[in-house]
């Protein structure tokens, strides 16, 4: 390399630090800046032009070293920027504004759906609910039958259903994964089923055809009625805040007995009535009931050693509860600026 | 089922107020979901659970409100005065079929006037909606109300031959049902006829030829009972919903039958004159055995997890009409009254139990076994593969799985033996179970488009459900990102698809196999359209949406899109790889611009450089590209730069440069590229 450029380089860094360390305010720094690092007529440019006279062989190195001077002094320079706005230096010839927002930068967003179904999958994991899956594509066995559902019962009215040109359905309901739990494993059972459901009902504002439940369901020895009351008292001030009350109304389910509706009390207004409960300080998010032996014996499960309970939270129900949601289409309708608020 | 508080009262003397009664009954699982004052009167609407026919009539209600009440249920008296002529003499009743109806009682009554029914009955049945008819009639309904046992009155000289028979009907036979409607049956649904032909559909609806009108002397009434599955089936075919199918549909009580026979026949004796012929002609052969069910206190108290006294257990279920035969230390077994066909185990009379004595009063367990609650790996890695993709700000979207025929049929990356249709779709033609989840992305991006979102970057984790070979369904977790920016960006339509995709395998720990081949797809632009592999493993599609498909999607722009086989990823497992040592030395990084062939990848610069061996190259990293002046047409400039290192010491500027110019010279090389001015 040649000897004179590599010295004008040198000389150039010693008095750009030199500068640098007796500049007082911002102005002096911006003078510094303008003088080596300028795009029109800084040192640094005067350097890179001088490298075409060199010899081809000794560019590439010397234009690596004028590149690291660069870098160097732009770090210096912004070292001594800070070090003077610490130190007071004059914010008055134009220090940060601090009252001036940062330009947007795109985020993203868990859907409000996952976001309730991993709240829920904590809640209940932290009472030792294991999340499964089951399908969605179901037999008649599994979404009816086993779960004492007859065929031409007025109880399958409640299960109004999509059938399949194969004869397969689209489950109505969560619970057909209780039997395919149960008829896999022995007890104890302690798990959830998070997943989507299908019912053609006519949409509005409070029902879609196509919407998510979680089941859940405990078998074991001795698993009785006030378990079920503790687990969902527990789940559900999880899921909505201490001091969440319950209420237990009884109510029929094929595969339950006894069963149960679950009114949750309202966390707007406390429970003493609002828009959201409809004035009556609670409301319906929860089926509920200990399991009908009737199903034991669908999957084989000795009735008089086992028992346990099941149910099942509506869970856009619990999600328009929870962030004050009036109408189930948006979910599934995913405009951009409702997915952002969540 | 509404209840007026007026008529209630007939049967049980209660103390509370409309109000309380209400409270009371929604507490012990008949919810009362609407209450109204009709004149004096307070009218309930209860919502009667489908397992409780009994609580169809307003005497099972009554029932109800004794054992919650603790007061007497008083039963109405039904012993009409007998008159000379006796039942079997005046109508001959034959049943064909004693399936579909195993019991049917058929009394008369004769010399009857037919008149207006008194004032108090006919606000009762007013108070309840029904509109009062005549004195004939409204007995009927008012003892279907009271009892939930449906009857029907024919006028007795309009049944040919006086005799009736109970039969499936003939194949397209015709019925004139009252109020003039007109049905044609099939061999499927239950009449009553005569020997001209059907009078009744069978618990559903009289017929118009034997209707009771004023000019009627002599009635005909029927009590039966029909199997609600058939009576059911007939509803359903003919769009029919009648009171007394409604109960039918849901089981009517053995012995309900002849008691509101009786009751009904001395009732219209009462009312409109007339004398109930000796007796009733029934066909009902052997009354079923009452159940009986042993109740154990000690399983009351292992379900209920609460002790439960003794007395309470018993007082309960007599309250309930339930007839005690046996009592042990142990427990009771009771005999099930016919009017509760609901109660069929022991775990029905806890229920019974525990909801007369109060769910709420029922305690929360304090010990409850503590378990570890295990995620299975495929829950676990779709939790990462979101958190992910939301960190590079894609905004993650749940879709429905039924399509649009025509747009579920255009776009499917996956192979499926067949496809899966709704039979009752929820909208014409939306009857396509989704094979793919990029046409509900496209759905989004429209519903985007008309809200008037310019950019959209979203990505939906969902099912498609295919079918394999041997028709078992495979409901394949796919994951699918689209995305559609109105502004160019510096890495292209694909930059940050690329960025996401490559952030989901790095999270197995497969970024390294991934594989794009480019490739025609039908859906996809062609030159914009790409297989992507994973080895020699197919891993999904990458591409932008074609021009020819952008109006089935009603869309104005080609959003870029890919889709791949999560299950594959998940089954690969995500290896825990240990820390990577932080790197003790720096890194020295050099740029640099080669101006390419348009039609050089970056796929290809990239195999380049890994041709070219450099123990201490770390790695290279795409900067951006460049068309236009001053290159020529048809060349492009490709900035990316490589990174330096050595494990052992700082490597020194000169041997970077010769690292370096060697490798530059050797990709100019390969590549027929210049180094950019
Ligand atoms: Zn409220």
């Amino acid at each position: 390399m040649s000897a004179s450029l590599n010295a004008r380089i040198e000389e150039a860094r010693a008095q750009a630090l030199a500068a640098l360390s007796s500049a007082r305010n911002p102005a002096d720094l911006e003078k510094v800046r303008v003088e080596y690092l300028g795009r029109s007529q800084g040192r640094l440019r005067d350097l890179l032009t001088a490298l075409k006279d060199l010899p081809a062989e000794d560019r590439r190195a010397a234009g690596a070293k004028i590149n690291a001077l660069k870098e160097d002094l732009a770090g210096a320079l912004s070292g001594r920027a800070e070090q003077l706005g610490r130190s007071g230096g004059s914010s008055a010839a134009g220090g940060a504004d601090l009252t001036q927002p940062g330009l947007a930068r795109q985020v993203g967003h868990l859907h409000v759906i996952s976001q309730t179904l991993e709240a829920i999958k904590d809640v209940f994991g932290a009472l030792g609910f294991s999340p499964v899956e089951g399908p969605e594509v179901e037999t008649e066995r599994h979404n009816f039958d086993a779960l004492n559902i007859p065929k031409d019962h007025p109880a399958r009215d409640s299960f109004d259903t999509f059938f399949l040109s194969c004869g397969l359905l689209l489950r109505s309901h969560t619970s057909p994964a209780q039997v395919r739990v149960m008829e896999s494993q022995a007890p104890p059972v302690r798990v959830i089923v998070p997943g989507r459901v299908y019912r053609p009902d006519a949409v509005d504002a409070t029902h879609f055809y196509c919407f998510h439940q979680c089941e859940g369901l405990m078998v074991d020895e001795g698993v009785s009625f006030s378990d079920l009351r503790a687990v969902l008292t527990m789940g559900m001030e999880g899921l909505l805040g201490a001091g969440t009350k319950l209420r237990f109304r009884p109510s029929f389910f094929p595969f339950t007995e006894p069963s149960a509706e679950v009114d949750v009390s309202c966390i707007f207004c406390k429970g003493a009535g609002c828009k959201v409960c409809k004035q009556s300080g609670w409301v319906e998010l929860l089926g509920a009931g200990l399991v009908n032996p009737a199903v034991f014996e669908a999957v084989g499960y000795d009735t008089e050693r086992y028992t346990g309970f099941a149910f099942g939270i509506g869970v856009e129900r619990l999600a328009m509860f929870r962030y004050g949601i009036n109408d189930i289409r948006l979910f599934l309708e995913n405009d951009v600026r409702f997915l952002e608020q969540f | 089922m509404k209840l007026s508080c007026e008529w209630l009262r007939e049967y049980v003397k209660f103390k509370l107020s409309p109000q309380e009664l209400a409270e009371r009954l929604t507490a012990a699982g008949l919810p009362c979901e609407g209450l109204e004052q009709v004149g004096d009167d307070w009218v309930l609407s209860i919502e009667v659970p489908s397992n409780r026919p009994d609580c169809l009539g307003i005497l099972g209600l009554a029932r109800e409100v004794a054992t919650v009440c603790r007061e007497a249920l008083v039963v109405p008296e039904a012993a009409p005065e007998k008159g000379r002529a006796s039942a079997g003499s005046m109508v001959r009743v034959s049943v064909e079929d004693q399936e579909l109806c195993p019991r049917y009682v058929a009394r008369v009554i004769t010399g009857v006037r037919v008149g207006p029914s008194p004032e108090w009955m006919q606000r009762r049945l007013a108070a309840l909606g029904v509109r009062p008819i005549n004195n004939v009639v409204d007995v009927t309904n008012y003892v279907l109300l009271e009892t939930g046992q449906p009857l029907h009155a024919f006028d007795y000289e309009k049944v040919a031959g006086h005799a009736v028979t109970v039969r499936r009907a003939r194949p397209k036979e015709k019925i004139a049902l009252l109020g003039g409607v007109a049905k044609e049956l099939d061999g499927a649904d239950l009449v009553i006829a005569d020997e001209t032909g059907p009078v009744a559909l069978a618990g559903i609806m009289g017929g118009e030829r034997s209707e009771v009108g004023p000019g009627t002397a002599n009635v005909l009434l029927e009590s039966a009972v029909f199997l609600s599955t058939a009576v059911r089936r007939t509803c359903r075919r003919l769009a029919l919903s009648t009171e007394s199918s409604y109960r039918f549909e849901r089981s009517t009580d053995w012995n309900g039958a002849e008691y509101a026979s009786r009751r009904a026949a001395a009732l219209i004796a009462s009312l409109a004159g007339g004398s109930v012929a000796s007796g009733a002609v029934d066909t009902g052969r052997e009354t079923p055995k009452a159940r009986q069910i042993t109740v154990r206190y000690w399983r009351v108290d292992n379900l209920l997890g609460a002790h439960m006294e003794k007395h309470t257990i018993r007082r309960i279920l007599l309250d309930l009409g339930l007839e005690s035969v046996y009592e042990s230390g142990e427990g009771v077994t009771f005999l099930v009254p016919s009017f509760r066909p609901d109660l069929s185990r022991e775990v029905d009379l806890v229920e019974e139990v525990a909801r007369h004595f109060g769910y709420e009063r029922l305690p929360a367990a304090t010990r409850i076994p503590v378990a570890i609650a295990r995620r299975s790996p495929a829950d676990e890695a779709s939790a990462a593969v979101r958190r992910k993709l939301a960190a590079l700000a894609f905004c993650e979207t749940v879709t429905t799985s039924i399509l649009p025929r025509e747009q579920g049929l255009a776009i499917r990356p996956w192979r499926s033996a067949r496809e899966f249709q709704l039979t009752n779709p929820p909208r014409a033609g939306q009857d396509f179970l989704r094979q793919s989840l990029l046409p509900s992305l496209l759905e989004v991006r429209r519903v985007n488009q008309a809200a008037r979102v310019r950019d959209v970057s979203v990505f939906d984790l969902g099912r498609a459900y295919l079918c394999r070979p041997d028709g078992s369904v495979d409901e394949r977790r796919l994951l699918a990102a689209l995305d559609d920016h109105a502004a160019a960006a510096a890495d292209g339509p694909f930059g940050r698809l690329r960025l996401g995709l490559d952030a989901v395998l790095g999270a197995f720990g497969a970024g390294a196999l991934l594989r794009v081949e480019p490739g025609d797809l039908p859906y996809m632009e062609p030159g914009e359209s790409a297989r992507l592999f994973l080895g020699d493993e197919f891993l999904g599609v990458m591409g932008r949406l074609s021009e020819k498909l952008r109006g089935l999607y009603d869309l104005r722009t080609r959003p870029a899109m890919w889709e791949i086989n999560l299950d594959m990823l998940i089954a690969r497992g995500r290896p825990m790889s240990g820390l990577i040592p932080l790197p003790k030395y720096p890194a020295v990084r050099r740029d640099v611009a080669l101006v390419l062939d348009e039609s050089a990848s970056w796929s290809t610069v990239a195999a380049a450089v890994a041709a070219v061996p450099c123990p201490l190259r770390e790695s290279i990293e795409f900067m951006s590209v460049y068309r236009g002046q001053p290159l020529e047409a048809g060349k492009k400039s490709l900035a990316f730069s490589v990174t330096y290192r050595s494990a052992e010491r700082t490597l020194t500027d000169e041997e970077v440069n010769a690292l370096h110019a060697e490798l530059v010279k050797a990709l100019t090389g390969k590549l027929g590229a210049t180094l950019r001015a």
